[in-house]
């Protein structure tokens, strides 16, 4: 696994798609904290706008906003999956990694893991970089205490958890159909496809659609990432683990049943 | 011979697509040592072959042994000494030859950094530079595919039509390679190709494909004395002829062809004999001449359907 890591990220740094989507991700950084502006991706509730509203821009409450807001960073995340999972089929040269004997449960496993560190890296740039430009621009202006960090983590870990649920989705579509395409349509149409069927069936059956919901993390992203939790963190924690292991699973076992032809 | 001499055997190798058979039931046996040519037509199974020996397509049916392996696992572990270039060479197209090797070493844990200048060094792409895969022409292509295979200094080398695209000077220099990989490096190696006359050149042993099954394998020797000289008779009955000549030379070897024409494996001396008797007999013979048979001309004949008589 370790090989395989090795050279995705020496691939990964030879080409552009990794610094570009780093650009990205400051000069969004940069235009939030310049121009003091901010806001949400997905549904916006009363309580989100007037914490928003009463934000007070220093490096404390910049680092504690961009933890809430990280969940746009799927969208950074989907150059990284094409590059580092989908090239491999666009080119064929999974065939010669493939056809070395290196099994395809550990290639799945080995590029699934890579995409989740480098979406942890750009998570910290993001966060780091960010609360870095905030506080030289207006000052630090807070102490870290163990409140301060239970309100970064937790949220953090469970937005994160909950891309990866997207990623291992978007890894396991991708794995069998062999077309980055069908994977980017899939990763920003699938949570959108999910929290439609769930709205048709509440609007006929409010109890199907209510337990439905609870077995759904991907709508909850921006309720949790601003503490808004309907169910326990366990509950968001067991859930997520649970999307990535089956759909993982699932992708794995199919992908050792296709032909690579 | 013992199963243990063989980097490749096939047992009853089936693969089926909805209800068409691409290889069908192949036994294909691969000597430690050998240059193996699979030779068929397009669309007879070489490619779905080579993939299923790679562990690119699952069998329907059958037993794919490298190396002598039982089962899966160790199938996966001796495909590590298998280096491969199946269809067309692929590689990452923003990264030139020596970044493209160099990701490759990393993926195979090899650890000698030296080993993808040298590698490059012997496929003769030294001078690439820092020109990107996507600007290669085809035969560099072909070159970078095969330097990919090598760089793990493999046991057995699979190359899926290496020829395509090479220029004739690239073609006597990928000739040379091969000769040189098999004797000096005592890699084994299985080609596929559509050029006959050039695979002749390198293999020691062939394998014809057809419709998805390997209609025979024969060793170079075999296939020299297969394809000795023979009288080729241009006449107007050919069963007639055929009649004739067994009643006047009972131990002759012959082979119709087609309407018009057949051959004469012996009596090789007694052209104006042969001539004189067939128009003895009323047939009439518009040429009577001595030729031998090459690659082309005997794979034709072999999947063609003729009957040796």
């Amino acid at each position: 696994m370790f090989n395989l890591l090795k050279a995705e990220t020496y691939r990964l740094l030879k080409g552009k798609t990794f610094y570009i989507t780093l650009a990205c991700i400051i000069g969004y950084l940069l235009l939030i904290v310049l121009t003091k502006s901010v806001g949400v991706v997905g549904i916006n509730t009363a309580a989100i706008s007037e914490m928003l509203d009463t934000m007070v821009w220093s490096g404390f409450e910049v680092s504690k906003y961009l933890i809430r807001s990280m969940n746009l960073l799927q969208y950074f995340f989907l150059p990284i999956i094409v590059v580092v999972m989908g090239t491999d089929f666009t080119y064929a040269t999974c065939k010669n990694t493939i056809g070395k004997g290196i099994s395809r449960t550990y290639y799945y496993l080995t590029k699934l893991l890579i995409v989740f560190i480098i979406c942890i890296f750009y998570s910290f740039v993001y966060i780091g970089v960010g609360t870095l430009i905030a506080t030289i621009l207006y000052g630090f202006h807070g102490t870290i205490t163990a409140q301060y960090l239970k309100e970064l983590v937790q949220p953090y870990v469970l937005q994160m958890l909950i891309m990866f649920v997207l990623v291992s989705i978007a890894a396991a579509i991708l794995f069998i159909s062999k077309k980055p395409t069908a994977c980017s349509i899939g990763y920003l149409i699938v949570p959108l496809i999910i929290q439609i069927v769930i709205a048709i069936i509440s609007a006929n059956n409010m109890e199907l659609g209510s337990t439905l919901l609870k077995y759904e993390v991907l709508s909850a992203m921006n309720y949790i990432a601003y503490g808004i939790m309907e169910y326990s963190l366990s509950h968001y924690l067991f859930i997520s683990l649970a999307y990535i292991a089956i759909t993982s699973f699932l992708g794995m076992y199919l992908f050792n049943k296709i032909d690579l032809t | 011979m013992n199963n243990q001499d063989y980097v490749i055997e096939t047992i009853q190798l089936t693969k089926t697509y909805k209800t068409q058979n691409a290889i069908d039931h192949v036994s294909m046996h691969i000597k430690k040592g050998d240059i193996y040519g699979l030779i068929g037509k397009n669309g007879a199974g070489k490619t779905t072959l080579i993939k299923m020996i790679t562990g690119l397509i699952e069998p329907t049916n059958g037993e794919v042994k490298v190396f002598g392996s039982s089962n899966k696992k160790e199938h996966l572990n001796q495909l590590r000494r298998v280096g491969s270039v199946v269809e067309t060479p692929a590689a990452f197209p923003n990264l030139s030859a020596i970044d493209n090797l160099r990701y490759y070493c990393k993926s195979f844990g090899i650890s000698d950094t030296s080993v993808a200048e040298r590698t490059l060094k012997k496929v003769g792409l030294s001078d690439a530079g820092k020109k990107k895969f996507k600007n290669f022409s085809l035969g560099m292509k072909q070159r970078l595919g095969i330097a990919i295979a090598l760089l793990s200094q493999p046991d057995f080398l699979i190359l899926d039509e290496p020829i395509n695209g090479l220029d004739p000077i690239g073609i006597i220099d990928f000739r040379e390679l091969l000769v040189t990989l098999n004797k000096e490096e005592n890699i084994t190696i299985l080609i596929s190709s559509h050029i006959l006359s050039e695979l002749y050149h390198v293999a020691t042993c062939f394998g014809f494909i057809n419709d998805g099954k390997v209609i025979q394998e024969v060793s170079k020797t075999e296939f020299d004395e297969l394809c000795n000289e023979f009288i080729a008779v241009t006449l107007n009955d050919v069963e007639s002829a055929a009649v004739v000549l067994q009643n006047r030379y009972p131990d002759i070897s012959l082979k119709v062809i087609d309407q018009k024409t057949l051959r004469i494996f012996n009596h090789l001396s007694e052209a104006e004999d042969i001539n004189y008797d067939l128009n003895h007999n009323q047939i009439k013979v518009s040429s009577i001449v001595k030729q031998g048979a090459d690659l082309e001309i005997y794979f034709k004949e072999l999947v063609g359907g003729e009957h040796h008589v």
